[in-house]
């Protein structure tokens, strides 16, 4: 079982400047799989649904993606999780989430989020699909403070969690850049 | 120093002009946003406000193409693509607001063409 630090870190100036730890790194694994042990946290999602369908402006607030996630099993499902190994700088790392449709059935992808576990937020992006969308597939870029194992995250209309994390090499992180 | 961008023209929404209806295609944003983190200090030492997108989303005539609920650590002008398929012309709306509360919008127009 996780506990909060591991999942979370340390406090947001710590991580930054205990970014280049190499106990940090050599931890980034253990911390995966501490994730990894983490079940679903659902008690607020249908309160959510009616309320994202009444008033889409004024969402109720929900726990971090971190704290929801925490106590799921890890199951990668259909999701893909494209970034690459290895990032020139953190300031701008590209990233495409993609759940494969004939894996879905009759479900749909309700959210789709992205986990930094060592960046100052951990919360990287968590973004609401909508029904206009043909695929539920999302590509954006994102910062990364640490070389450390990005957490790709997709919710399902069922409450079925899925996730698949990808190592990323840093040569520069973003804490410290000008953009 | 001001280096904000230009309300109104600090924002690109690309669309293809003419699709066939259902067919998929490709919706990209992309916002001229500097998303100050609040960890920098500028040359004096002092720490750099942070001013992140608040909210943002995207819509089709109403319909949602989806609605962010946290970012904080997308780029700074931060890019966005999704793959979507409609079935009548309409428009595209993409709104945001950032921590300073600056809001801004921006709208595109697809036309779907017979088969």
């Amino acid at each position: 079982m996780a506990t909060k630090d591991e999942i979370d870190g340390p406090s947001e100036t710590a991580r930054c400047a205990g970014r280049a730890r190499a106990a940090a790194r050599r931890q980034t694994l253990a911390r995966l799989a501490a994730v990894a042990a983490l079940p679903w946290w659902a008690p607020a999602l249908d309160a959510v649904a009616q309320a994202a369908a009444s008033s889409p402006a004024l969402l109720p607030p929900l726990p971090p993606l971190n704290e929801r996630v925490r106590d799921v099993k890890v199951e990668r499902g259909g999701l893909s999780l494209d970034i690459p190994s290895i990032a020139e700088t953190g300031t701008s790392v590209p990233i495409v989430l993609f759940v494969d449709p004939a894996s879905l059935g009759t479900r749909r992808v309700a959210r789709m989020g992205i986990l930094a576990p060592l960046n100052p937020r951990p919360v990287a992006l968590e973004i609401e699909l909508g029904s206009a969308l043909s695929q539920a597939r999302l590509t954006t870029s994102i910062r990364l403070g640490a070389t450390q194992s990005v957490i790709g995250v997709a919710q399902l209309s069922d409450g079925t969690v899925w996730q698949h994390a990808v190592n990323v090499h840093l040569t520069g992180s973003a804490c410290f850049d000008g953009t | 120093m001001n280096n904000e961008p230009i309300p109104g023209r600090n924002a690109r929404l690309i669309v293809p002009p003419l699709v066939q209806a259902g067919e998929e295609f490709q919706v990209r944003l992309l916002i001229q946003h500097p998303m100050e983190t609040g960890f920098r200090r500028d040359v004096q030492g002092d720490v750099i406000a942070a001013n992140l997108l608040e909210s943002l989303s995207l819509d089709f005539e109403g319909q949602p193409v989806f609605t962010a609920l946290s970012m904080h650590a997308l780029t700074a002008n931060p890019f966005l693509a999704f793959v979507v398929a409609i079935k009548q012309s309409g428009n595209f709306n993409a709104r945001w607001r950032d921590q300073r509360g600056n809001v801004g919008s921006i709208s595109a127009s697809v036309r779907v063409v017979a088969t």
